[in-house]
């Protein structure tokens, strides 16, 4: 029974940060922006959650200080992709290098190591418990006692469905998308809606950067994102964007991780280490047979 | 304009040409090169290592450098010649392009190529290596996973007897861990099992917790982490779970104080200072292979720490065996690939 409680609180926890991230690209994919730069934004805002809990002795600055540092990176891809029309990619691209640069130099600058800097100095992101829910058997142990920024997840999921399909800001960040001159031509300005897509997920990938480095583990160590920035674009084309699809596949994706570990006792770990992949290429079957019925 | 350019870049190359040559013929100080396969920054073995380099460094008053390659095997070939141009003695790690160092050290058979760590050995015999024994320090690790998971006095420890470990990738040394540690658990207990995660990753903490999170979910209380920097992610659900970790090359028993238990040290900077002492002494030996154990101190058991969670008698029986190994009374049996 514990293994399998354990198993769903490391498919929570590993899916979180995937689901942050995506749910930031999947407004500048409504909005038409080829944005790339997550894995970037989600390593500063984990090097910055450090800096700021580490210095401030607080978790909320280390909150306050990723959202700062991914919105930093944000403003670059702004800047370049957004005023400049330069390519999407390519600046996703250096953007992504750049934060791996950046972050390790600024490491090895500011802490005085290389490779990882862990220090009981940081203050991690608190568990929420739940009195009620708690005491529900088996389930309390899953819906009560994680990590706010869990609970946080959750209700940025439901609000990013309103807000991209029941709002007036969701129909006009969607029309930047489909057709940008024809927003432009009723007045409302498709590059202010990519700016403000951007800046969203900004905040969002912050947000993902500082469970990681604050929620998951309690310290920052070099590239620790570890591709799920990828992870988190793929998951927003897998399923064209949908918020609760984005949930789903992080979901499927945290769980077959662990999975994959879990079944080591069983096959080789080098197979093992292929199940998100080959789940994540299942599930992509399916979807787009799915997708064909619902054309045809 | 332009011919000012092009005047300018010529000078600059014939300046930087002029400016290469001295280094590479009058070797009148003494050079060292540390090149690894990593980077440094793992807070074990990379950086013991660079320990003692600062070591030879400050007593011999040579001058040294260290080539991080940062697993990007297009940087091995390079970082080689870099070496080569530079520096004397070059100590390196050579996971992943023993091959291109036994081409280069055929070419070079002036230079003194010391690799750490595994056993490479080119045609000309010119290759020194130093082989750790860390079958005898894993040995210990499992001796006191052992007596720690039987010890259900201490907070947290079930009655089970199962104990994990956590690898960053199976590789021949991994294996050879994996293997003493078991054998030194089951020479407490024969029940005693051992339950073996690889994560793929030597720098994914967040992966590394989660493993060790599985372990502790299982029934293990003890995991054993050998996963470089993503390993320290194991010593942190340790300390999450109030359940024991022991750590890896140095001594990592203070970045979680009470529940690193324990540290499997591998002085990778005791052998460079060693072997570059009998440089110096002129006893030094091309081609042979060096084996650093327990005696020799290489390797070795390290259970001092701030907050100290071991009750006194384990430690005495760790150390009761450590002493059996050093006087050759037990011997460790050594992994060959099974």
């Amino acid at each position: 029974m514990n293994i399998i409680t354990g198993l769903i609180n490391g498919m929570i926890s590993g899916a979180t940060p995937i689901l942050l991230a995506a749910l930031g690209g999947t407004f500048t994919f409504y909005a038409g922006v080829f944005n790339i730069a997550m894995e970037g934004m989600m390593l500063t805002g984990a090097f910055f959650a450090v800096l700021g809990s580490y210095y401030f002795d607080s978790w909320l600055m280390g909150i306050v200080c990723a959202i700062i540092g991914s919105l930093m990176m944000a403003l670059i891809f702004i800047l370049f992709a957004v005023t400049l029309k330069t390519d999407e990619f390519v600046t996703g691209i250096a953007l992504n290098l750049f934060a791996l640069g950046a972050t390790t130099y600024m490491m090895r600058q500011i802490f005085n190591v290389k490779g990882a800097f862990s220090n009981p100095g940081i203050v991690p992101i608190p568990r929420i418990h739940i009195p009620l829910l708690a005491k529900i058997p088996i389930l309390g142990n899953i819906l009560s006692g994680q990590n706010l920024i869990i609970y946080i997840t959750v209700l940025v999921v439901i609000l990013s469905a309103f807000i991209i399909f029941k709002t007036r800001f969701g129909l006009r960040l969607r029309a930047a998308g489909y057709n940008a001159p024809s927003l432009d031509s009723s007045g409302v300005s498709s590059a202010k809606i990519r700016i403000w897509s951007l800046i969203i997920c900004g905040v969002l990938c912050g947000l993902a950067g500082a469970f990681l480095s604050l929620g998951y583990v309690t310290l920052f160590s070099e590239n620790m994102s570890a591709g799920r920035g990828w992870i988190s674009l793929a998951a927003v084309i897998l399923v064209n964007g949908n918020p609760w699809g984005i949930a789903l596949i992080s979901l499927l994706f945290g769980f077959t991780d662990g999975l994959g570990l879990l079944l080591q006792q069983y096959m080789p770990s080098q197979f093992t280490s292929m199940v998100p992949y080959v789940a994540t290429l299942i599930a992509l079957y399916f979807y787009s047979i799915q997708a064909r019925k619902r054309k045809a | 304009m332009k011919k000012f350019v092009f005047v300018m870049i010529v000078v600059l190359l014939v300046a930087s040409l002029v400016g290469c040559a001295p280094a590479n013929q009058s070797p009148e100080t003494e050079k060292v090169v540390y090149l690894i396969n990593g980077a440094l920054g793992d807070q074990s073995f990379y950086d013991s290592g660079q320990m003692g380099m600062e070591k030879i460094k400050s007593e011999y008053g040579i001058e040294i450098r260290t080539i991080e390659t940062n697993f990007d095997a297009g940087q091995y070939e390079p970082a080689l010649q870099a070496a080569v141009n530079y520096a004397d003695v070059i100590f390196v790690i050579s996971y992943g392009f023993e091959d291109q160092l036994m081409a280069f050290a055929d070419k070079y058979p002036d230079k003194i190529f010391v690799n750490l760590d595994t056993v490479v050995q080119n045609e000309k015999k010119t290759i020194t290596s130093v082989d750790f024994i860390e079958e005898e320090s894993a040995y210990l690790a499992g001796v006191v996973a052992g007596l720690t998971t039987l010890e259900t006095s201490l907070p947290g420890v079930n009655p089970g007897k199962l104990i994990g470990a956590v690898g960053g990738d199976v590789d021949p040394v991994i294996s050879a861990f994996v293997f003493a540690y078991t054998n030194g658990a089951k020479s407490i207990d024969p029940e005693i099992q051992v339950e073996t995660k690889y994560l793929g990753s030597w720098d994914d903490t967040a992966k590394g917790k989660q493993a060790a999170l599985q372990l502790f979910d299982m029934g293990a209380d003890v995991v054993f982490q050998i996963a470089a920097a993503a390993g320290i992610g194991v010593l942190q659900a340790a300390g999450e779970r109030g359940l024991y970790a022991i750590g890896v090359d140095t001594n990592q028993n203070d970045i979680v104080p009470g529940n690193v238990v324990a540290s499997d040290i591998k002085d990778v900077g005791k052998a460079i200072y060693e072997v570059f002492k009998t440089i110096k002494e002129g006893t030094y030996q091309p081609g042979a292979v060096l084996q650093y154990g327990l005696a020799s101190g290489g390797v070795d058991i390290d259970m001092t720490a701030q907050v100290q969670v071991l009750p006194q008698a384990i430690q005495d029986q760790v150390l009761a065996v450590r002493q059996q190994i050093i006087d050759g009374t037990l011997k460790v049996e050594i992994y060959t690939g099974e």
